[in-house]
């Protein structure tokens, strides 16, 4: 039943412009399922935006540049298919919900008119028929469909993300990413989009990656979780592994004493001390050695390896 | 939308009252005597007085100025002190030549402009970009007087294909056409090109890439309609300028246009003409005005919403 959709391989993407070169991914491994729903989470910064792009291969032209790996979608490694090939997958197998409503649809075109667009280069379909999948998607999304004929201002920011949502599943795709699909909502939106994902997801059978930094949205719609910090997966597993594992990347330890928690009573939220590391200057060994409570004298010097166990992997030297 | 129209059609009504009242001030307040130029330096000052006295320029200059803005309602905006002939005859016997200059380098330097500053954006950094963005330079740079002189020197003297001067046919037309786009299409090209490169950085932008429309889709459909707002200004700016401001082009060549005769008038004090040139051009400034602001709506349906409001 499980078969692997997506398989990232040791990818690395650098940011090159004349001033600086920016590491912003170091050798991601990654991997999804059919109709599984993955988790990316981590600081602002940390690549997660940066790994759903080069998967679409839409990183800034000419200056973000995938150095290295793979990425394997369905047995085929999109690194290496052209821009028409690509063009044929984006959109209709892949496709992608952005992070900002406000500003991801065109001011002047109708909402209709841009929902139909990814419905016309992908299906051979009449106006017909373009126009009746167009009103089905808006009503899926609970968008009445009379309102297609009107332009992104008209609508609200919840109403331009279900838009965007809608154009995102109007091709039925295998793959869909979501970058913060709910930062820029506010929260009671935030759990119509979510519930809505997660119908979606069962009744489409679509894989998700979904990348937030909110781990309360994790752990309630995600299967697995991958955690990242400076351009690398330093856990992952499933959302048993992270949220109930007795052992954690120090990180992640971090990221899980930053949430205020409701049910214990505590002072003060423990936040991870510094900053994450200039990713033009990363730190040799360990990437969160400057931070880590639990620093040995070995993370300063070696870059640990994975430490896996059945589902959970680890990438740190406190485990071996 | 009417409504919109309207109001900016009577907002011409200030704007018009102020202009005539700048005008006439200055034209009035400056030194010389309409009726010493009239008759010349040989007439006696009997016959200068006279005809003092037959102009009204004897009146306090309030009073000239509301017995103007008076008759000028009733449609009678005087006569030209030189020829004699109405106002409006001289003006609208002057007009169609400046329109087609202006109308024919317009539609040259939006048609040459529009797309050569899209494909720089589109192929920033490229061969073409470098050069087309040097070419816009050494355009802006140029005076128009020397790019006239130029062409004739080049076309007319060397190779014989256009006349020197006058308009007898269209063939007349294509030297001051192109040396009036000269500047416009320059100043097109540089303001598509940078609205353009704006406008591809867009995050709609790359919501069209990643539903896999190509790159000429994504220009032709997501990014000119929304580029073309401030060119569309600049459009409209320079077709006004043209308007009223081709004397130098009109002068190389020789051109009996509009530039010319108000230059003429303001050399003559002939306070008549200028009143009505200078009023004739705001108006059609304003309309051009208003025709951009109309076509902002066509463009961009924000805009719209604002007008209807």
């Amino acid at each position: 039943m499980s078969q692997t959709l997506l398989n990232i391989k040791n990818l690395y993407v650098n940011y090159e412009t004349d001033e600086e070169t920016v590491r912003a991914l170091n050798g991601v491994n990654l991997k999804l399922n059919k109709g599984e729903m993955l988790g990316l989470v981590g600081e602002t910064g940390a690549g997660k935006t940066t790994t759903a792009l080069s998967i679409l291969k839409l990183l800034p032209k000419d200056i973000g540049i995938i150095t290295n790996g793979q990425i394997e979608f369905d047995g085929k490694d999109l690194t290496k298919l052209k821009e028409a090939e690509l063009r044929n997958i984006r959109g209709e197998r892949i496709s992608m919900i952005f992070q900002d409503p406000m500003t991801s649809l065109n001011p002047v075109l109708t909402v209709g008119e841009q929902i139909a667009e990814v419905i016309e280069l992908h299906k051979t379909l009449d106006k017909k028929q373009i126009e009746s999948k167009v009103n089905e998607m808006l009503e899926l999304v609970g968008i009445p469909a009379k309102r297609k004929k009107e332009f992104p201002h008209q609508f609200s920011g919840g109403m331009k993300q279900r838009v965007i949502i809608a154009m995102a599943l109007s091709c039925d795709p295998e793959l869909l990413i979501a970058d913060e699909p709910t930062t820029a909502l506010d929260v009671t939106i935030q759990a119509q989009v979510l519930n809505m994902m997660e119908e979606l997801k069962h009744k489409l059978n679509t894989a998700m990656l979904l990348i937030t930094h909110d781990l309360g949205v994790v752990a309630q719609i995600c299967d697995k979780v991958a955690i990242m910090y400076a351009g690398e997966i330093i856990e992952s597993g499933t959302a048993e592994d992270i949220f109930e594992a007795k052992e954690h990347h120090p990180y992640t330890v971090g990221l899980f004493g930053s949430i205020p928690n409701l049910i214990e009573k505590t002072n003060r939220l423990k936040p991870i001390l510094g900053l994450m590391p200039d990713p033009t200057d990363l730190p040799q060994g360990c990437k969160f050695h400057p931070r880590c409570p639990q620093c040995m004298e070995i993370c300063r010097k070696v870059h640990p390896d994975d430490r896996q166990t059945e589902t959970h992997t680890i990438k740190c030297h406190l485990y071996k | 939308m009417y409504k919109y129209i309207i109001k900016r059609l009577m907002m011409l009504i200030p704007v018009i009252l102020g202009i005539s009242f700048i005008v006439f001030s200055i034209i009035s307040l400056t030194p010389g005597d309409p009726a010493r130029i009239i008759l010349g330096n040989h007439a006696s000052e009997e016959a200068v007085e006279n005809l003092r006295q037959e102009l009204g320029l004897n009146e306090p200059f309030i009073k000239r100025y509301i017995s103007y803005v008076g008759s000028s309602i009733k449609g009678d905006f005087g006569s030209s002190y030189r020829t004699g002939k109405p106002v409006f005859e001289d003006i609208f016997g002057k007009f169609p030549l400046t329109l087609k200059l202006a109308l024919f380098s317009m539609l040259l330097a939006t048609a040459l402009g529009i797309p050569i500053g899209i494909i720089s954006a589109v192929k920033r950094y490229s061969i073409i970009d470098g050069a087309s963005m040097i070419f816009a330079l050494l355009m802006t740079s140029m005076p128009s007087f020397w790019i006239g002189l130029m062409l004739i020197l080049i076309f007319s003297i060397k190779l014989d294909i256009f006349p020197v001067t006058g308009v007898e046919n269209i063939k007349g037309y294509v030297l001051p056409t192109i040396t009036l786009a000269s500047f416009s299409m320059a100043i097109i090209t540089r303001m598509t090109r940078s609205t353009m490169l704006e406008v591809i950085r867009q995050d709609y932008v790359r919501t069209a890439r990643a539903k896999g429309a190509s790159t000429k889709r994504i220009i032709f459909k997501h990014c000119i309609r929304n580029a073309l707002i401030p060119v569309v200004t600049v459009i409209g700016i320079n077709f006004g300028i043209l308007l009223g401001g081709t004397v130098i082009t009109e002068t190389v060549f020789a051109l009996p246009g509009l530039g010319t005769l108000l230059v003429s008038a303001i050399r003559m004090k002939d306070m008549p003409i200028v009143m009505g040139a200078v009023i004739f051009l705001a108006i059609a400034f304003s309309i051009i005005n208003l025709l951009v602001d109309l076509i902002y709506a066509v463009i961009d349906p924000r805009v719209k919403a604002q007008y209807s409001r």
